[in-house]
């Protein structure tokens, strides 16, 4: 039986792969110097690297010892340092020398330093995942006292809304994924409805702020609701995606074959990738695409469910919803559901950064469920039992009597009385060791 | 432990809640982007759907038409590709009157007609502009250049003038055969003549290349028949021959001014192929003609004055163009007058109504017919042989001797020589000609037709019918099948359907060798010669009243004709020449006839046209009279 973890490692390679190829398939160009697109020049392409590095990030992260972040819940200040941190790191893009304009968008970081000139990567995607994983330890550490507006709540709005306010000056699609990620992992972690409900308005004119602040924004917004209004130009980026979609018909016109990519679509590599796999792959090309997002998300609802503990569980949210909603945004855009916005389709449009940081991301869920494996492999060994109350935690028992399938995997995590955590492998944390002495 | 584990398991489950609310509505909504793709591709909408077009491109890769050769292979009309100057008047640049005078003197036309174009256009433009209209971008500037006009005009680097290719139909024969090459249109269409007839042979196709392009235009790849190999239209060998188109021409046209006529017609034919060598229509412009029903003709009238009459019927086209007039060799019909006589002559004679030495007495020369008609003859003589009656065009032995016939015999003799029916040559407007129907056929028409009078007939019909007496060996009698195309080295002449036994149309021959005698005899009795005769012709001549368009009888005008083949013994052509309306002063000297008039230019046609092929002559006895 296909675990969850096994099954997110499968659709993330299945959907670099087609990132990997439709990316190369997008950047097919007429005239160019270079031997054209072949199966070598796809294997050496930078896409290929970044697909290496991402799945190296997710197998590495897949490893990573789930009780040392666990087992650090902070409070308020943790949060806001965090927050600090991330307002600076996206802050450089202002710096002259370091920030890159791509686009007429100043959302890039350079990396000249590392010997590649046009390297760079974007601190709001940064921003993005690091903030999953801060407003679940703090919320984790919060427990209850979310429910409070002043105490609870406030500290982590705060936070949420510095880092996504410096990144909507730039990136609004972002911006409005990290605040609905947030906004679910609040609500999930114990803030109330009620509260959020009183700050909607605020929140709308805010939202309203930032699109009235910036022309573009309008214009696409207006363009949305009547794209053939000004076909040849407001319109005309929703209009030839549209046109690539209906293109395809059900087996598309074959792979390398599309049309649109070749001047008529903007972004067909980035934002529109979606549009010229459709174009090419057909409607079963975009079928396989949607079922294995579907099956991503599944897998890691899977795991969440089997997370016992609240830091866990609400960074499996986190995770999932980022997916998930960047996805449906990416494509409600691609599709002509929605307003146009500078939004990725995750591990498939080109992108450096996003692939490494999704599938990294997404690594903590095939983390979580390697620790599951192990857990229920001691279980049947007797070597820990589900507590009395249902199955939220376990308690340990004799660490040598693990089988031996089970060693090479994670330590379960061992929910103690307090809400903190520790691992049944004492030795490998000091201030387990401590904490038991 | 069970307290603890209770304060956990409200967050987890809230935690489960909210996440499986967030799953559900987020595989809803995977669903409705996969059912939006569905539909987008499915139904696309109208509005989307004028979006969604072909990425395809065409360039056509140009073939041209056929050429148009004579017999011998020379070009008539051809096909080149040229270049012609057009202005982007949104990019010519100022100053205009120096860039236009630059531009006119490349291209070789006035400066003044160039900056018209030009200027008017930008003006045009910059009305268009205010009111945000489209702009004009193409006007062209005069007629196809020479490769060194191009050239020229490529040197100035005026900005916004650019040479378009385009293909030029030249035709080299169009002065010696405008009639027959005819013309093509601006799509290289036929339109006239061989042009028009034999369109679907000599019409190219164009090939055709579809490639998709990207959005700025530059070839990606070709798809799946995708191309097309341009087709060059085939060429065609005209069965006229060029030289004997000139001499045709030269010796038409000085019959013409030598009878002071309005105009001639000339048709050559091989009789044993049916091929038609040459053709020309030749019209004269005249002065002092009066439009027969004006008020100057009634006025005329009413002096009891003389006037010339202007009898050709109108032809605009030939104004314009040569090549637009009508070919009055197929088109325009004429009464054949005496040349008719050998048709009867051979038929009472193939019917055994009349030997050839029976006398038949010509009543010295004025008759009148049973129902009163006055009947003359040119030649009168109180009695003549039945073969004499061809040789001297006797009138009224011709009209007592074709009383024999049954008026259903002499019907059938009309239509099996031809006349009544198109000859089917390929050229267009073909007339079928007028034969009186048997239901309105009486004593008059039979009388009338027995010397070429109530019937009307074209050039080609004539030329097509005298071929039976032209034809020798087993093809003597028979009917060729008129063609304007040279057969091809495969190709066998056809032997169409007999209409007199091979003796008849032999002994017609024989006989019509007379008036060719005759005809030499008076020809170099009035010096009218360039050379002695240097072939023995057989043949016959015609003179025929001109009728009124209003049917009000005859104009006091001829149409004077002589049809004749050559050499006798065994004939390579038959010429035809009608001379229409010579001079009123040839008629008061009662020179008019078409011995007088047409009969020369046979003569020097056939002598010239033999030689020209290489024809061996012959000794001509111009006293030859009678076989």
């Amino acid at each position: 039986m296909l675990r969850p973890g096994d099954a997110i490692v499968l659709c993330v390679l299945c959907l670099l792969c087609i990132g990997v190829l439709m990316v190369n398939s997008a950047g097919l160009s007429v005239g160019g110097e270079g031997p054209g697109v072949t199966f070598l020049s796809i294997v050496f392409s930078r896409s290929s690297v970044y697909m290496a590095l991402a799945v190296a990030a997710m197998l590495a992260v897949s490893r990573m010892p789930l009780w040392w972040l666990a087992g650090r819940e902070r409070g308020a200040v943790g949060l806001w340092i965090a927050a600090a941190a991330l307002i600076g790191l996206c802050l450089l893009v202002y710096v002259p020398g370091v920030g890159r304009e791509i686009n007429g968008a100043r959302r890039w970081i350079g990396l000249p330093f590392i010997g590649a000139g046009d390297l760079g990567f974007q601190p709001s995607e940064v921003a993005k995942w690091a903030l999953i994983l801060a407003l679940a330890l703090y919320a984790a550490s919060q427990g209850a006292k979310l429910a409070q507006f002043r105490t609870g709540l406030t500290p982590a709005l705060l936070a949420i809304g510095l880092v996504a306010g410096v990144i909507v000056l730039e990136d609004l699609g972002t911006a409005t994924l990290i605040i609905a990620t947030s906004t679910l992992m609040l609500l999930a972690a114990g803030a109330r409805f009620a509260h959020f409900a009183m700050l909607a308005p605020i929140g709308l004119i805010v939202l309203v702020a930032a699109v009235i602040t910036k022309p573009y924004r309008v214009r696409r917004l207006t363009t949305f609701l009547d794209p053939f209004e000004d076909p040849a130009g407001a319109g005309y980026h929703m209009i030839q995606s549209m046109v690539a979609v209906a293109n395809g018909e059900i087996f598309g016109r074959g792979l390398g074959f599309g049309l649109q990519k070749f001047g008529y679509l903007p972004a067909d590599r980035t934002d529109f990738l979606f549009a010229v796999l459709c174009e090419e792959l057909g409607l079963a090309g975009a079928a396989v695409v949607i079922a294995l997002y579907l099956g991503l998300l599944w897998a890691g609802w899977k795991i969440l469910l089997r997370e016992r503990l609240v830091f866990l569980r609400l960074v499996a949210l986190g995770v999932i919803a980022t997916v998930g909603l960047q996805a449906l945004l990416n494509l409600a855009v691609v599709t002509g559901l929605g307003p146009t916005k500078g939004i990725a389709l995750p591990l498939l449009s080109s992108g450096g950064t996003g692939w490494i940081l999704t599938a990294a991301s997404l690594g903590l869920l095939v983390a979580m469920d390697r620790r599951h494996q192990r857990e229920e492999l001691m279980e049947e060994a007797g070597v820990i039992q589900r507590s009395p109350a249902g199955g939220s935690g376990v308690t340990a028992g004799s660490p040598s009597r693990a089988p031996a399938a089970a060693r090479s995997l994670p330590m379960p995590l061992v929910v103690t009385r307090t809400g903190s955590c520790d691992t049944m492998l004492q030795s490998r944390s000091p201030r387990a060791r401590t904490a038991r002495r | 432990m069970n307290d603890g584990a209770d304060t956990m398991e409200a967050p987890l489950e809230r935690i489960s809640r909210l996440g499986r609310l967030l799953m559900l509505a987020m595989t809803a909504v995977f669903v409705v982007v996969l059912l939006r793709v569905a539909q987008l591709q499915a139904f696309p909408g109208d509005r989307l759907a004028a979006h969604v077009e072909d990425r395809i491109a065409s360039r056509s890769e140009f073939a041209p038409r056929g050429d148009l050769l004579d017999r011998r292979g020379r070009l008539l009309a051809g096909t080149r590709v040229g270049r012609r100057v057009f202005v982007d008047p949104t990019r010519f640049p100022a100053p205009y009157d120096e860039h236009i005078v630059a531009l006119a003197g490349a291209v070789g036309i006035d400066p003044d007609i160039v900056g018209t174009r030009i200027l008017s256009r930008i003006a045009e433009n910059e009305r268009r502009r205010a009111e945000q209209r489209r702009l004009i971008q193409y006007v062209s500037i005069g007629p196809i250049l020479s490769d060194a006009g191009a050239e020229h005009v490529r040197s100035l680097g005026i900005p916004g003038v650019h040479l378009e290719r385009r293909s030029v139909r030249e035709t080299p024969g169009e002065k010696l055969a405008a009639t027959i090459v005819g013309k093509v249109g601006v799509d290289h269409d036929g339109l006239l003549g061989a042009e028009r007839t034999l369109d679907s042979q000599m019409q190219a196709r164009d090939g055709r290349l579809d490639y998709v392009h990207d959005a700025r235009g530059r070839a990606l790849w070709i798809e799946a028949g995708g191309y097309a190999a341009p087709k060059r239209g085939e060429s065609v060998r005209l069965s006229v021959d060029l030289g004997l188109q000139q001499i045709a021409q030269e010796e038409l046209m000085r019959g013409v001014v030598e009878a002071d006529a309005a105009g001639g017609r000339l048709i050559m034919l091989d009789p044993m192929t049916g091929e038609v060598l040459a053709m020309v229509d030749l019209t004269r412009e005249l002065s002092g003609l009066v439009k027969p029903g004006t008020e100057e003709a009634a006025e005329a009238r009413r002096d009891n004055r003389r006037v010339r009459f202007d009898v050709m019927a109108p032809d605009p086209g030939r104004l314009v163009h040569p090549a637009m007039g009508r070919n009055r060799c197929v088109e325009d019909v004429y009464e054949p007058g005496s040349t008719f006589k050998a048709f009867m002559w051979a038929t009472v004679t193939e019917l055994e109504l009349a030997r050839p030495e029976e006398e038949i007495n010509t009543e010295g020369g004025r008759w009148r017919t049973s129902y009163g008609r006055r009947i003359e003859d040119v030649v009168r003589r109180d009695k003549q042989t039945w073969a004499d009656v061809l040789v001297n065009s006797s009138n009224i032995g011709m009209i007592k001797v074709c009383e024999r016939l049954t008026p259903q015999q002499m019907q059938h003799a009309v239509r099996r020589f031809g006349f009544g029916a198109r000859t089917g040559i390929d050229l267009p407007g073909e007339a079928v000609g007028l034969v009186t129907s048997p239901r309105n056929w009486n004593k008059f028409t039979h009388t009338s037709v027995s010397f070429g009078y109530e019937i009307a007939v074209t050039p080609i019909q004539m030329v097509r019918a005298f071929s039976a007496f032209a034809r020798t060996g087993e093809m003597a009698g028979t009917l060729p099948n008129v063609r304007l195309t040279a057969p091809g080295p495969e190709e066998r002449t056809e032997l169409v359907h007999r209409v007199l036994p091979a003796w008849t149309a032999n002994l017609t021959r024989e006989t019509m060798r007379g008036v060719g005698a005759n005809l030499d005899r008076r020809l170099m009795a009035d010096n009218a010669l360039d050379a002695d005769p240097a072939y023995p012709l057989f043949g016959k001549s015609g003179t025929a009243k001109i009728p009124r368009s209003d049917g009000r009888g005859y104009f006091d005008q001829y149409f004077s004709s002589f049809i004749a083949g050559a050499p006798v013994r065994s004939p390579r052509i038959v010429v035809l020449v009608v001379i229409d309306d010579p001079g009123p002063a040839l008629v008061r000297a009662r020179r008019h006839y078409g011995s007088a008039t047409a009969g020369p230019v046979v003569r020097r046609v056939v002598d010239r046209s033999l030689a020209y092929l290489g024809v061996a002559p012959e000794i001509v006895e111009p006293s030859g009279g009678t076989p």
